[in-house]
């Protein structure tokens, strides 16, 4: 598992650049919208960032030699979803810290310190996000490669857009005027929730694809 | 050390189906053409595919899940697959250090640098030569007691192949209870390199034999069509023709030079070895 974890953070800290320029595209749109924005946006570009690690992996047949290291199957994909998992929670609170930093910065009316509720909000929400992609994404990587995984991607982002035009009509185009059945602290928490089941049972299969998988 | 009865694996058109033994002190070398099962064998021994049959013993314990311990006790090269591209050679060395305790990190890092392999040099950016020899470096660094090379002088020129089979060399001398398994389609560095052979052809093993026994005993023998009908014929391994008449394989060359004073009798290496054991008629 060290090893494992060694290589991917090694993977990542070679992607410095990309990483730093993400941070950099947080900042400036905290600056032009909510503050809070930077939370969300790390965290789900660092979930994806680590996913991307699987193709670094998979290139040029890397998974038969991987497999020879001293490490299971069972090992590399619990390795994986922690490290995923991990990378998200780490980069949402980098957005915590450079949202409270660009509040300051801001100063006046715009400067009010986020609370605490909407902050663990938007955190539960990127967590719920995350959680869910990548139960979709990380075992299809595994059984289908880096190229057919990438329509997962695609169906996801389709997903979410239709889930937002969705909740725009039940809403009649207002977020304010949600029907009060669909409380929105409720909506987050279920998703979380279903975000939580989603990776454990996701982690389940995607162990299971790796034990039949041939390399 | 590593015990192969009867391992069987199916696939559409081919079948493997493989016993063999590597023993603690011997390097022994697995030749075939390119698609005879050398690769595949490599990956049944180490568990990257699903075998249909047969038994694999590895370290004295039989056919069971590979654990990570036994994983680093065992050195590893593939022809075909590495460290990523994007992983720098200090990297490597950083997380060959998390994977294995016994990782000699100061040994691995001068070996590299005298092989001009710099820290800051990212693996894709490295030649063939220099990418076959972190990876032999890295495989042969944490005091494995058993080496599985697939393929690790391909591509590699007579300089570079030398360091490698140096550098192959020296990790058996280091320690008498080591062993390796090598294949490589380049018979001259096995033939100076191996204790013994197996020579693999349509997923079965054809032959085997001891190094000195094959570079000894094995002769071409060159023949008219008379000469052939004439002679003798229970050393005779296989037959091929030729304009001439036949070109025969032998493991007694030395019946025949007694025998047949006549007959031109040549040493056989390793290439013509394979090349009439794959083309010639079996007898």
């Amino acid at each position: 598992m060290k090893g494992l974890l060694t290589k991917d953070f090694m993977l990542l800290r070679n992607q410095s650049r990309t990483l730093l320029l993400l941070l950099a595209c947080g900042i400036v749109m905290s600056l032009s919208f909510d503050n809070e924005i930077v939370i969300m946006y790390l965290g789900i570009m660092g979930g994806m960032v680590a996913v991307g690690t699987l193709s670094y992996d998979e290139f040029d047949n890397g998974y038969s030699f991987l497999l020879t290291l001293p490490v299971t199957r069972k090992t590399y994909v619990r390795e994986k979803y922690l490290f995923c998992v991990g990378c998200t929670i780490a980069c949402a609170l980098i957005g915590i810290a450079a949202a409270l930093v660009i509040t300051k910065v801001k100063g006046g009316a715009a400067g009010e310190m986020p609370t605490a509720v909407d902050v663990l909000l938007t955190l539960a929400a990127t967590l719920a996000v995350l959680l869910i992609f990548m139960s979709l994404t990380i075992p299809f990587r595994l059984k289908y490669g880096a190229e057919k995984g990438r329509i997962v991607l695609y169906a996801f982002f389709i997903g979410i857009a239709a889930l937002i035009v969705l909740f725009n009509r039940l809403g009649g185009g207002e977020a304010d005027s949600l029907p009060e059945s669909l409380n929105l602290n409720l909506i987050l928490g279920a998703l979380l929730i279903i975000g939580i089941i989603a990776i454990v049972v996701s982690e389940q299969i995607a162990e299971h694809i790796m034990a039949k998988k041939e390399f | 050390m590593l015990k192969i009865e009867n391992v069987q694996k199916n696939y559409p058109g081919f079948r493997l189906d493989v016993s063999m033994e590597v023993k603690p002190g011997r390097i022994t070398g697995l030749i075939g053409q390119n698609g005879a099962g050398k690769s595949t064998l490599f990956k049944a021994i180490l568990q990257l595919i699903h075998t249909d049959g047969g038994r694999i013993e590895l370290f004295g314990e039989a056919s069971r899940a590979l654990t990570e311990n036994d994983k680093r006790r065992i050195g590893t090269v593939l022809a075909d697959s590495g460290f990523s591209g994007y992983l720098t050679v200090k990297d490597v060395r950083k997380i060959m250090t998390s994977f294995y305790p016994d990782f000699v990190e100061d040994e691995f890092q001068r070996r590299c640098l005298e092989a001009g392999l710099t820290d800051s040099k990212k693996v894709k950016e490295l030649s063939t030569g220099m990418k076959a020899k972190l990876k032999v470096l890295a495989a042969i660094s944490h005091r494995a007691e058993l080496l599985i090379l697939d393929e690790p002088t391909a591509g590699l020129d007579v300089i570079a192949r030398e360091d490698v089979l140096d550098m192959l060399r020296g990790y058996l001398e280091e320690d008498e209870c080591r062993a390796i398994l090598i294949s490589s389609h380049i018979s001259t560095d096995l033939e100076t390199l191996c204790d013994d052979f197996y020579m693999i052809h349509d997923g079965k093993i054809v032959l085997h034999e001891e190094t000195d026994r094959l570079l000894s005993e094995y002769a071409i023998l060159k023949v008219t069509a008379d000469e052939y009908e004439a002679m003798d014929k229970q050393y005779l391994l296989r037959k091929k023709k030729e304009a001439y008449g036949y070109s025969l394989l032998t493991d007694q060359s030395g019946f025949y030079r007694e025998n047949y004073p006549q007959a031109v009798i040549e040493k056989s290496g390793l290439d013509e070895l394979i090349l009439l054991m794959v083309k010639g008629e079996e007898l």
